[in-house]
């Protein structure tokens, strides 16, 4: 209330002292519009205007005691009672005390008051017009405070502000367009001049007081709008709202754009996209439909366009897209509408990487559509709403998988990759940023197994050429081939059952990141393993395990004039070792190597001259064949010697030939000990020295005179040295 | 007279000088050393130490008399052929130089772990003092490729620790 004395103070200042009324001028009075007097007797005062009371009295209904004895009057009006005397500068409003600008005072029978402290203490509206030399009385009216835009989060529009809720009605007039809100009961009590609304469809905004009851404001509007008045308390009073949408009058969808037609310009929208069926949801603040509309489109992108008032608190038009293909789009305001059109994506270059994986650059991600066309062995990517920079159309690359890529603009809006491939294979697409990588992998069609006389034939069929792997594994005994990059799927994939040496086959998918398949042979003895490829198919011979082109150098101990170690009854180890070393000789012979004998009789033979020999001949190994002896008559069991210095491979074979000496003689194991024997120290190749007995002690002299125990020890070491070269077969493959 | 009493004093100085002279080299050739001498056990699998007293007077030859007289204890055995004769040792540098006789090649009964004993029973005797790092057997005085048909003697050897078991 303070706020708005003041603001009236100043209006009356401007009115009364800024010499717009001179002192002498005529001033009309009207009442509730009705004209009283043209003729008021008036007096001006700082900032008031004192005029005969009865005036108010006479024409309102205004109860006045006048109180001769102290010069007081009291009024009564409504709920208010008021106070004051004459001379004095107070007034009692009810319980209120407030000063006059000017005291009244008695003029003949009139009593002077200040119009505007009095009537603003009795709740009327004084309302001056300097211009016309009007001063109005309103009563009972309701006061138009103010008119400002909306808030700009809001819609487009206005708001007015009055001290009090009052009956309003609102229409909307043609030629020119305009919205017309009438505010009953309600004065203007100060001048509001015509603003420019801050919106394209409002061209200006004019308030005046229609007449003594109402005060009209007028939205001239730029074009055909449509508007809804909102009304709420708010502070100090009363709020009225004229909201103005623009109205969308047409839907058209054209090429691979939607166009809406608009009394203005739509520039509130966002977008959001649905998977199955793929789906843009495009929502329009603040518009206005004025039909909705399903409009069925057949392009290479649209299916249908429906839109939709979605909501009217507050206005949303909806338009929903059934689309193709999982597109994205970009709203664009236009001065009469909106432009929605796909956001075009851009097949920039397509490259290869090793492992059969081609990269497709774009400039951004989108939603391709991968068909396989098994008949062709062709993949087909379309990218919707995308276009290629290429130039070049056809790509061959250094792949056993991929005859040719081709890439060409299928239609105004797709992109087409074209992959040619040799066969219908397996692939993977995953994005690497804004690169569609496109992987593909071989694959297992079947494992067949062929009896080739000498041997089996393991044939792995694939679609295409293939690196693999293969490792043997003694015990079980297997052969693994591992095949990276393929694609293994068990029901697919022919096995066959047994054949020769292959007891089973058996495939697996051993990884799938990365792809690896496996395949497994089991064996039911050793072999040897001839790999091969013709085309699609890895073949693997397998024939019993020999030892073709191997070297060996047998070195029976001693001769002629040494006997070495005499036995219990006087047995010379020369002599024995000879005949196992011949029976050695001949199952490695029939294995298929080639066996370098120090001697074949009793004759002497230099340590040097042994070793050398096994040098020289390029053996690729050395085993030299003794008994034991010792001083003593009991010491016992078998032993295998390696050089001081054994490396890897001699320690290995002295292993198997230990091992398989203790296991097929049941004698007592000694253990595989260094030592600085001549000729283990000086042979270039893996060499042993085996103590197979110590004739020394009459049970092992005993058993060595049995032709029984000279085979067993033959084929003991037969076994060790085929066990060595099984593991070097696996080892270096 | 003078003379007489000269001679006498003389004679008794001389006595004096070849008696402290006949102590002295009394404890010169008859002290004796606590020593290792090694000897195969039965699975010629070890060597195992016995502990000898030595005369250190030909400390080296005493040692290896030793080794050849064979062991004390009823489960070791010897490990040079009984007929074999010690012809010499020279200490040349950090090398012991040792000479058999003959007998000790024909005698020997042979089998690498029979030599191995053989051989490193000497080597590992005369390498417990600083005084040799290796050893070398002579046949004879001649230097021999091998002793039984296995081990390389061609060259000296050193000292083997992992053959000796001592428990």
């Amino acid at each position: 209330m303070p706020k708005k004395i003041v603001l009236l103070t100043i209006l009356l200042i401007l009115i009364f002292n800024v010499s717009v009324l001179a002192q002498n001028d005529n001033i009309k009075l009207k009442i509730n519009e009705s004209l009283v007097t043209d003729n008021l007797t008036y007096k001006l005062a700082e900032d008031d205007i004192l005029v005969p009371l009865q005036v108010l009295t006479n024409n309102l209904p205004i109860k006045m005691k006048w109180y001769n004895s102290i010069d007081t009057l009291k009024l009564e009006y409504k709920d208010k009672n008021l106070k004051f005397s004459l001379g004095g500068k107070r007034l009692q409003v009810n319980d209120k005390l407030i000063n006059f600008s000017a005291a009244p005072y008695k003029s003949g029978e009139q009593f002077m008051v200040p119009l505007k402290v009095l009537g603003e203490a009795l709740g009327l509206v004084i309302r001056a017009e300097p211009k016309q030399g009007v001063v109005s009385i309103y009563q009972d009216h309701a006061r138009l405070e103010g008119i400002d835009n909306l808030e700009q989060t809001d819609n487009d529009g206005i708001k007015i502000n009055v001290n009090q809720q009052v009956n309003s009605n609102s229409m909307l007039l043609q030629n020119p367009y305009r919205i017309v809100l009438d505010l009953k009961g309600t004065a203007l009590y100060k001048k509001i001049s015509n603003f420019e609304a801050d919106s394209p469809l409002i061209k200006e905004v004019r308030v005046a007081q229609f007449n003594g009851n109402t005060v009209r404001v007028v939205l001239d509007l730029a074009t055909k709008a449509k508007y809804k008045v909102e009304k709420s308390a708010v502070d100090d009073g009363y709020q009225y709202r004229i909201k103005v949408s623009p109205l969308i009058t047409e839907v058209q969808v054209k090429d691979n754009k939607i166009k809406l037609n608009a009394t203005s310009s739509l520039p509130k929208t966002n977008i959001k996209y649905l998977d199955n069926p793929n789906r843009a949801v495009i929502n329009i603040e603040n518009a206005i439909l004025e039909k909705q509309e399903n409009i069925k489109v057949d392009n290479s992108i649209f299916k249908e366009v429906r839109v939709s008032q979605y909501k009217t608190e507050p206005y949303v038009v909806r338009l929903v897209v059934d689309l193709k293909d999982k597109i994205q789009f970009k709203t664009e305001a236009a001065k009469d509408g909106l432009i929605i059109e796909p956001m075009q994506t851009v097949l920039k270059d397509i490259s290869y990487e090793s492992k059969n994986k081609v990269k497709i650059n774009l400039n951004k991600k989108v939603e391709p559509k991968a068909v396989f066309l098994e008949s062709g062995s062709r993949l087909m990517i379309d990218f919707p709403a995308t276009t290629t920079e290429l130039k070049s159309k056809q790509f061959k690359y250094d792949s056993q998988l991929i005859e040719e890529v081709r890439v060409s603009q299928y239609d105004q809006t797709t992109t087409r990759v074209v992959l040619d491939l040799i066969a219908p294979l397996p692939h993977e697409l995953t994005w690497n940023e804004n690169q569609l990588q496109v992987k593909l992998f071989n694959k297992l069609t079947a494992v067949e197994l062929k009896d080739i006389g000498a041997g089996t034939e393991a044939r792995v069929e694939l679609l295409a050429p293939e690196n693999y792997k293969v490792s043997r594994l003694i015990n079980p005994r297997r052969l693994v081939i591992d095949l990276p990059g393929v694609v293994v799927n068990k029901n697919e994939v022919e096995v066959a059952g047994q054949q020769g040496v292959i007891e089973k086959v058996r495939v697996s998918q051993y990884s799938t990141n990365p792809h690896q398949g496996r395949v497994v042979l089991e064996l039911n003895k050793s072999v040897n393993v001839i790999k091969d490829v013709v085309d699609n198919s890895l073949r693997f011979k397998l024939a019993d395990f020999d030892l073709a082109g191997k070297v060996i150098t047998l070195d029976p101990g001693h001769g002629g004039q040494d006997p070495g170690a005499i036995g219990y009854s006087d047995l010379y180890e020369k002599i024995p070792v000879l005949e196992i070393a011949l029976k050695l000789e001949k199952l490695l012979k029939d294995a298929g190597a080639e066996v370098v004998m120090t001697r074949r009789a009793d004759e002497f033979v230099p340590l040097e001259e042994r070793v050398k020999l096994a040098n020289k001949m390029n053996s690729d190994i050395f085993v030299s064949i003794h008994l034991n002896g010792h001083h003593s008559n009991t010491s016992f069991g078998t032993e295998t010697f390696i050089a001081s210095e054994g490396k890897k491979n001699s320690q290995l074979l002295a292993q198997f030939m230990q091992s398989s000496l203790v296991e097929q003689l049941g004698t007592f194991n000694r253990g595989v000990k260094k030592e600085e024997l001549y000729v283990l120290e000086h042979a270039n190749m893996p060499a042993v020295l085996e103590e197979i007995v110590f004739i020394s002690n009459k049970k092992g002299e005993d058993k060595i005179r049995q032709e029984s125990f000279k085979d067993k020890s033959a084929v003991a070491m037969y076994k060790g040295i085929i066990k060595y070269f099984e593991l070097l077969a696996e080892e270096g493959n | 007279m003078v003379e007489k009493r000269d001679i006498l004093l003389y004679t008794i100085i001389t006595l004096l000088v070849i008696i402290l002279l006949s102590i002295f080299s009394y404890f010169k050739f008859f002290a004796t050393i606590q020593t290792k001498v090694y000897f195969a056990n039965q699975q010629a699998s070890h060597l195992v130490p016995e502990e000898k007293e030595v005369k250190k007077n030909q400390l080296y030859t005493n040692l290896i008399k030793e080794l050849m007289r064979g062991p004390a204890a009823d489960d070791l055995v010897a490990t040079i052929p009984p007929q074999t004769k010690l012809l010499g040792i020279e200490i040349e540098g950090g090398t012991a130089v040792v000479d058999f006789s003959q007998e000790l090649k024909d005698t020997h009964w042979g089998g690498t772990a029979g030599e191995t004993m053989t051989v490193y029973s000497v080597v590992n005797t005369l390498t417990q003092f600083n005084e040799i790092d290796k050893v070398k057997i002579l046949i004879e005085g001649q230097e021999i490729e091998t002793l039984a048909g296995h081990m390389e003697l061609s060259k000296a050897l050193f000292f083997n620790s992992k053959i000796i078991k001592t428990d």
